[in-house]
C-alpha cells in the first residue's frame, strides 16, 4: 500500500473513513513508522489550528443604553442574548404561533396574502439601493442606537414632514388617529422616553420563559403601564365593529391571535398582539376617506403612495413601519422588533 | 426530510451561525445582521436539511457582501471600525494581538479552505461540509488538512513578523 497522505490521515483522525478504508489505513500505519510520524504531525496541526480558530470567539455584546436601576440590570447572559431573543420572538410572532392557521374569520376576498405594498416597497428599495440590500433590510443594532430620524424604505416621495421624535410605541398619544399620532410625534411636547423596553423573548415557550424571567420585573411593569397609557382614549371593540369601522374589511397578521381590538379617534382601529414576555405589537389601520383622514392636519401620510414604506425608530428597540396598501388603507406596525422582523410580519398580513 | 419549525431552527443554530459568521467577517454586528438575513430566508423557504442550508446561505451572503465591499471601498471602513472597536485595555493586549494575528492568518487562506475550516470548527461532519460547500466528500479531508496547515503556518509567520517589528 502506498504511503498515507495528509488528507486521508485527517479523515482518519476525524473518524470519517468507512470501515474498509479505516482498516487499510490502520494496518498500513502499524507497519509504517513514516506514516505514523505524519499522523502525529497531522494530529498536532489539527490541535493547533482548531485552537487558533477557537481564539476567534465573538465578543460579548454590549447592552443597549438602558435607563434602569443598576441593581435590576440583567446579567451578562441576558445582555448578550438580547438580540438573539428579539429575533426568536419575531419568529414566534411570524411563525411560532401557527401562521398556517386558516381560521381568520374576517379577512376579505379582495385582499391578497401578500400585500402589494410590501413587494412594491421591496422592489423599489432594491431599485434604489441595489448594492446594499442587506443593509437596507436589516439595520444593525448599532444603527438603531445611532439613528434618530426615520429611515425611508421604498420610494417615499420628497416630503417636508419633520422627523418623528423618538417615542416608544406604548407611549404614543393613543387619543390621536393613526396619522395624527404619527405626525403628532413631531409636535413639541411629545412624551420623552422614560424607560427602556424589555427584551423580546424566544420563539419557544421555554425560551420565552427564560427571557421573561431574566427581564427585570420592574421593567415589565413599566412596559405594561406604558401600554395602558398608550391605549388611553381608545375603547375596546369586537371584531364585527372593527370590520364595520374599516368599511367591511380588516387587516390581520396571519396566524397570530389578536389579544384585543381597540377603536381610537378618527376610526383608527388598533389590533393588539402580544409577545411571550407580555409586550405589545400594534397593527394600526385606517380606511381611506375615514374620519381620521378628514380630520388630519398634517398630511405627511397622504404623501405616501401604495408601495411606499416608512420605517421609523420609535425608541430603543422599538420600531414602526408605516405604509399605504393597494386599497388606500393606512397601516402601521409598531413593536419591539427589528425592521426586518416587522417586514416579515408585514408580509403575512391578510 | 421533515422541516423543522423556524423557531426551533433559530434556537438550535443561531449561536453557531453567528460565531461562524463572526469568525469569517470579524464584525459581530455584521455577523448578527447576516444571521438575521439567513433566518429570514429560512422563514420564507423552510429548508429540508437545515444546518448545511443555513450555513451555505450564510457563506453565500458573506461572499456577496465581500464583493460589494470591495466595489464600494467599504472594507476599509470596516477595518477601521474594527480596529477602533478592538482598542484593548493593556491587560487584554496580548489576547487581542493573538486574535488579530489569527484573523490575519485566516484571511490568507483560500476561500474554500477557510470555509471548510470554519464549518469543521462548528462540529460539521464531512457529509455536512460537502453539502454546505459543494465540495466532494472525498476532498474534505485533503482540504481540511491543507487549511489547517496553512493557517498554522500563516499564524507563525505573523507572529515572527510581529516579534521582528517589536
Amino acid at each position: 500500500m502506498p504511503h498515507l497522505d495528509e488528507g486521508l490521515l485527517t479523515a482518519l483522525l476525524d473518524n470519517e473513513l468507512d470501515a474498509d478504508a479505516r482498516r487499510a489505513a490502520e494496518s498500513h500505519l502499524a507497519a509504517c513508522p513514516e506514516c505514523r510520524r505524519l499522523l502525529e504531525d497531522v494530529r498536532a496541526l489539527a490541535t493547533d489550528a482548531d485552537g487558533l480558530v477557537g481564539v476567534l470567539e465573538p465578543p460579548p455584546r454590549e447592552a443597549p443604553a438602558v435607563h434602569r436601576p443598576p441593581a435590576r440590570r440583567p446579567g451578562p447572559v441576558a445582555r448578550i442574548q438580547w438580540r438573539a431573543a428579539a429575533w426568536a420572538a419575531s419568529l414566534a410572532l411570524a411563525l411560532g404561533l401557527g401562521w398556517l392557521a386558516s381560521d381568520l374569520r374576517y379577512h376579505t376576498s379582495h385582499l391578497e396574502p401578500k400585500p402589494a405594498v410590501d413587494s412594491g416597497a421591496r422592489e423599489t428599495a432594491a431599485a434604489n439601493q441595489p448594492s446594499e440590500p442587506v443593509a437596507t433590510q436589516a439595520p444593525a443594532a448599532r444603527d438603531l442606537r445611532r439613528t434618530d430620524a426615520p429611515a425611508v424604505v421604498g420610494s417615499l416621495r420628497p416630503a417636508a414632514a419633520p422627523p418623528p421624535a423618538v417615542t416608544a410605541p406604548q407611549q404614543a398619544p393613543a387619543s390621536a388617529s393613526l396619522a395624527d399620532r404619527q405626525e403628532g410625534e413631531a409636535r413639541p411636547g411629545a412624551p420623552p422616553l422614560t424607560h427602556q423596553p424589555a427584551e423580546f423573548g424566544n420563539a419557544s415557550a421555554e425560551g420565552a420563559n427564560a427571557v421573561a424571567t431574566a427581564a427585570p420585573q420592574v421593567e415589565r411593569d413599566l412596559v405594561k403601564s406604558a401600554a395602558k397609557q398608550g391605549s388611553a382614549g381608545f375603547r375596546q371593540i369586537g371584531m364585527d365593529e372593527a370590520v364595520r369601522n374599516l368599511g367591511g374589511s380588516i387587516r390581520l397578521v396571519d396566524g397570530l391571535e389578536p389579544e384585543r381590538i381597540l377603536l381610537g379617534p378618527g376610526d383608527l382601529v388598533r389590533v393588539v398582539y402580544q409577545d411571550p414576555p407580555g409586550r405589545e405589537l400594534w397593527l394600526d389601520q385606517e380606511r381611506p376617506g375615514g374620519a381620521g383622514e378628514a380630520a388630519r392636519a398634517a398630511p405627511a401620510m397622504d404623501r405616501l403612495m401604495s408601495g411606499d414604506t416608512v420605517h421609523t425608530l420609535t425608541g430603543p428597540g422599538a420600531q414602526q413601519l408605516r405604509w399605504v396598501d393597494e386599497h388606500g388603507f393606512r397601516l402601521a406596525l409598531t413593536g419591539f422588533l427589528t425592521a426586518d422582523s416587522l417586514r416579515a410580519i408585514m408580509r403575512h398580513l391578510r | 426530510m421533515t422541516q423543522v419549525p423556524a423557531g426551533e431552527l433559530f434556537l438550535q443554530y443561531h449561536e453557531s451561525l453567528v460565531r461562524m459568521l463572526y469568525r469569517r467577517t470579524g464584525d459581530r454586528d455584521r455577523a448578527e445582521d447576516l444571521a438575521q438575513e439567513v433566518f429570514a430566508r429560512a422563514v420564507a423557504t423552510p429548508p429540508d436539511n437545515p444546518r448545511p442550508w443555513l450555513f451555505a446561505v450564510a457563506l453565500n451572503l458573506v461572499r456577496d457582501d465581500g464583493r460589494r465591499a470591495v466595489r464600494q471601498g467599504r472594507r476599509l471602513q470596516l477595518l477601521k471600525s474594527d480596529s477602533d472597536a478592538a482598542a484593548p485595555p493593556d491587560d487584554d493586549y496580548e489576547r487581542n494581538e493573538k486574535v488579530r494575528l489569527v484573523r490575519a492568518a485566516l484571511e490568507q487562506l483560500r476561500e474554500a479552505d477557510r470555509e471548510v475550516l470554519l464549518l469543521k470548527a462548528e462540529g460539521f461532519d464531512y457529509d455536512e461540509i460537502a453539502a454546505t460547500t459543494g465540495l466532494a466528500k472525498g476532498a474534505i479531508g485533503t482540504t481540511l488538512a491543507r487549511a489547517r496547515k496553512r493557517l498554522v503556518e500563516a499564524y507563525r509567520e505573523q507572529e515572527k513578523d510581529r516579534h521582528a517589528a517589536s
